[in-house]
């Protein structure tokens, strides 16, 4: 069941990243990163091994359908769902500023992370200046969305798997 | 080792994600753009996906737009149908216009056969009692209307002014019983009469025996009297029963429809003194 509900939400965020989000594009002029809010959610929810598979499976997909080198955001994602895991167990707080700086911080570790190993596998192409630009806002679009799209996928997970075991994680005192 | 891993899946999980990760994009930086099999599968695996995903999405912009259509064709109905009833009240008052116009040719027309000037008068109200039948025409003293101006149509002869204010004008028609007009017929020269009986019905009284009278025949004004100036068509004869008698018994209709009346032309003659009188 969980696994079920885990490959229903990664088709979910393949489909909201190429559709959906292409609104906040024409609207902002920066789409927020569902692949990373999605890979922030489960290593937030989930164990640091679900989070870095999804992370994974989700940055690949990423990689196909940009057509950027293939690998640079399954390995972004995968790091990002590794971290976030980690980050559950060490952090006590799960308020609205927890979700906003986690996303923040991931994205601007997605963004620097990405520039590094560009450079380092594509070095005769130069990062414009659109590209730290776009990531900026993406990171912010990301920081104010985080909140609101963590915590409606906390409440759908909690809704649709009433298990005996209640939510996977729930939430500490 | 199986067992090491399992212990230690984190770890082994990041090892071989680095390990995929670094080896996918070695080969996708040496080939320089060119498509590995990988790629293509994934992208065509992703390409289902997003089809399949995408199609409540797809449906709900098509449902969406389709509304919008009917909405915006529900809106382009009441706007045409508003259009249509301002056309079809323009298009009535054109017809309207355009009768009025062919009436008023007919005025026109029949006002250079006479002789004194004429001014058109619109008929405002009928007017009807015991006592006799009236039109209210929109002239009145103000525009030179006077008391027992005549009064005509193109088909003939309509009436006299009987009563004057300053903006409108009663007339005494042809069919009260209170209005008599001196005739002569046309063809026969005979002269009577021309009114209505007590009982409603438009007769010649006092025309000769042997005036020769006939059914069809035109009585036109005679001008006796000076009310009226000569030759103005007034009614046809429709039957004559001589009665042996000194006078004929005839039957006619006035010329003009009165029920159709509304315009008609006020000569604007003062009527001459009778000298008789």
């Amino acid at each position: 069941m969980s696994f079920l509900f885990c490959a229903i939400l990664l088709i979910f965020t393949i489909v909201f990243h190429t559709s959906a989000a292409e609104y906040f594009s024409d609207w902002l002029g920066a789409r927020p990163d569902a692949m990373l809010l999605t890979t922030v959610f489960l290593g937030l929810r989930r164990d640091r091994a679900a989070a870095l598979v999804g992370g994974f499976v989700l940055g690949l997909a990423q990689d196909a359908l940009s057509g950027s080198l293939l690998g640079l955001n399954a390995l972004l994602k995968g790091l990002i769902g590794y971290c976030a895991g980690g980050l559950k167990s060490t952090m006590t707080s799960r308020r609205l500023f927890f979700y906003c700086s986690t996303a923040f911080f991931a994205s601007v570790f997605n963004l620097a992370l990405s520039a590094g190993l560009a450079m380092v596998f594509l070095p005769d192409k130069a990062l414009p200046v659109e590209f730290w630009l776009e990531g900026a806002r993406t990171a912010g679009l990301n920081a104010v969305l985080a909140p609101m799209i963590i915590g409606l996928l906390g409440k759908i997970e909690v809704k649709t798997l009433p298990s005996s075991e209640g939510a996977p994680y729930l939430e500490r005192p | 080792m199986l067992q090491f891993l399992i212990e230690r899946r984190n770890a082994a999980l990041l090892i071989a994600l680095f390990v995929v990760c670094f080896m996918l994009m070695t080969v996708s930086a040496l080939l320089q753009g060119r498509s590995t099999f990988i790629e293509r599968g994934l992208f065509s695996l992703m390409g289902q996906i997003v089809d399949i995903g995408d199609a409540p999405r797809k449906w709900a912009v098509g449902t969406w737009q389709r509304y919008l259509l009917l909405k915006n064709a529900h809106e382009e109905n009441v706007a045409l149908r508003q259009r249509l009833l301002a056309f079809s009240a323009n298009h009535a008052r054109i017809r309207e216009l355009k009768t009025e116009i062919a009436r008023l040719e007919e005025l026109l027309r029949a006002s250079r056969n006479l002789a004194a000037p004429v001014r058109l008068a619109r008929i405002v109200a009928h007017g009807g009692s015991i006592y006799g039948k009236s039109l209210i025409v929109d002239l009145g003293s103000a525009d030179g209307v006077r008391r027992d101006m005549p009064v005509v149509h193109q088909a003939g002869l309509v009436g006299r002014i009987s009563r004057v204010s300053r903006g409108v004008s009663q007339v005494l028609p042809l069919l009260d019983s209170r209005s008599a007009v001196s005739v002569i017929a046309q063809r026969s020269r005979a002269q009577g009469i021309f009114s209505i009986s007590r009982q409603g019905e438009s007769e010649v009284r006092h025309m000769p025996g042997g005036a020769g009278a006939r059914p069809g025949d035109l009585l036109i004004s005679s001008g006796l009297g000076g009310l009226f100036p000569k030759g103005l068509p007034v009614a046809r004869v429709t039957e004559v029963i001589d009665a042996k008698e000194l006078f004929l018994k005839v039957r006619a209709e006035p010329l003009v429809n009165f029920s159709s009346l509304e315009e008609v032309l006020i000569l604007m003659t003062e009527p001459r003194e009778n000298p008789w009188k």
